[in-house]
């Protein structure tokens, strides 16, 4: 039998929904029940896009809870607060976030315009490495890696005096 | 009742950072560059540019842009088409949002109509694209195409039974959210927003579908919540129909709230043939007023409102 969301992939899992009052059975694949799930924690479980993105934040290892994007300085408290990112290069920064709050699988995703450019193409320029490289020293300011600030203020000299 | 469908397009310009991050200089270079292509290469055929909202005087312009919901900041302007049925509103939310109302209230049709402005838009400049999220916005919600189909809606017989926020539930598990004209759905008076966004890996045909296929879901519950509520009701309901229409005739000062829960109840009286009137005229000048009168609130407006509803009556 086919998922009744989806419509292409065998239901392998039968979900109870209630509409109007009345328990319907809805035959899903793992990926629509999966996303009803999803959907379904952040309308009942959970209060809101806020609280929920806490939760996961919350599961991310501490070096990358502080993570800022290089390019408009925007952290994660800013993105949970505002639900808004502030340029191209968060999605990049924040896609492991991301990934989860919008349940994308990354790999599978086609888009019908055969694009000539995107931000993954595209080279960072010296200042966005400077940036890049602060943003580490930041970090490891944070947990007092004395070697990789050493290292880091090494790679900063090096790159401020390439041309 | 569906009242109006626009579907809008989002896209941001590579490199700049999204409008809410980037500086004042480099808004203004984007809206510069992004007009003058948009002027002389004559993608909007008659333009009309529009800086200050309240420089607006056209209503229609307002009816159809939503200015309610998209303020018009600092560095935007709006270019839309003489005919007002396509604009291009520049740094918006995001840098460029094309939006299109459909006069037959298709979504297919009103896609089509942004579409076209997009893809000659797209020739002349370089959106941010990602190959792994698709076209990149402010608002990750919308990826991968960063499009969004609303439809203006009346359903008074939802409003009144209070299914409104179960409705809303239950729309959210099908991919749409719902707001009141007034934001909040428990002070919507029946005048709801119904926002449809694209989910991850979802063609834009299927999306279409999608958004077609809810308006019809909302409109159906409408049909009947009305019905049951009318077979049990009918003089009540009568009732309070034209005491909204002697309020509204005859009053001397409203506030907004009052205005929008009269009228919705007139508009419910006129499609249910208590009132013989035309109903879709009758709509029509009471979302221009609606929307009009929502960004001045102040005890004048009562005054001027009480006017209008007058006119309208009469």
């Amino acid at each position: 039998m086919k998922c009744e969301r989806c419509g292409e992939k065998e239901a392998e899992i039968s979900v109870k929904t209630i509409t109007n009052g009345r328990i319907k059975t809805m035959k899903m694949c793992t990926n629509c029940a999966e996303k009803y799930a999803h959907i379904d924690e952040i309308s009942r479980g959970k209060s809101s896009f806020e609280d929920y993105a806490k939760a996961i934040i919350e599961e991310l290892p501490e070096s990358k809870k502080k993570l800022i994007c290089p390019r408009c300085g925007r952290n994660y408290l800013e993105f949970i607060k505002t639900q808004r990112l502030g340029c191209p290069f968060c999605y990049i920064k924040f896609s492991e976030i991301l990934k989860k709050l919008i349940r994308f699988n990354l790999k599978e995703t086609t888009n019908e315009i055969n694009y000539p450019y995107s931000i993954e193409d595209m080279e960072y320029s010296k200042e966005e490495k400077i940036l890049k490289l602060r943003e580490k020293l930041k970090t490891y300011l944070d947990f007092e890696d004395v070697e990789m600030i050493k290292k880091t203020l090494l790679e900063l000299r090096k790159l401020k005096e390439k041309k | 009742m569906i009242i109006g469908t626009q579907s809008i397009i989002y896209r941001n310009i590579f490199p700049y950072k999204f409008p809410n991050c980037e500086t004042e200089k480099n808004l203004t270079e984007i809206k510069e560059k992004t007009q003058e292509i948009i002027l002389s290469k004559k993608i909007i055929k008659k333009p009309k540019i529009i800086k200050d909202p309240n420089g607006i005087k056209d209503e229609l312009i307002i009816r159809f842009l939503d200015l309610d919901l998209r303020e018009i900041k600092k560095h935007s302007i709006l270019i839309s088409e003489s005919i007002e049925e396509t604009a291009v509103g520049l740094n918006i939310s995001e840098h460029i949002s094309c939006i299109s109302k459909s006069e037959s209230n298709s979504p297919l049709e009103s896609y089509e109509m942004t579409k076209r402005i997009i893809d000659e838009l797209s020739k002349h400049l370089i959106f941010s694209y990602s190959k792994n999220f698709g076209f990149l916005g402010s608002d990750p919600s919308l990826v991968p195409n960063q499009t969004e189909i609303i439809f203006l809606m009346h359903t008074p017989g939802i409003y009144h039974t209070n299914s409104s926020a179960e409705i809303k539930e239950n729309l959210k598990f099908l991919g749409a959210e719902i707001k009141g004209i007034n934001e909040d759905i428990l002070c919507s008076f029946g005048f709801i927003y119904v926002f449809v966004k694209p989910e991850p890996n979802e063609k834009i045909d299927d999306f279409i579908k999608r958004a077609k296929k809810l308006a019809q879901i909302i409109e159906e519950k409408e049909i009947k919540t009305s019905e049951d509520y009318l077979k049990k009701n009918k003089l009540k309901f009568e009732d309070t129909v034209w005491k909204s229409y002697g309020i509204l005739k005859y009053s001397k000062a409203i506030s907004y709230d009052e205005f929008v829960s009269l009228s919705s109840r007139l508009i419910w009286g006129i499609s249910n043939k208590t009132i013989i009137a035309d109903y879709n005229k009758t709509m029509e000048k009471i979302i221009k007023t609606i929307k009009f009168f929502k960004r001045k609130k102040n005890e004048k407006t009562k005054i001027l409102l009480a006017k209008k509803a007058k006119e309208l009556m009469d």
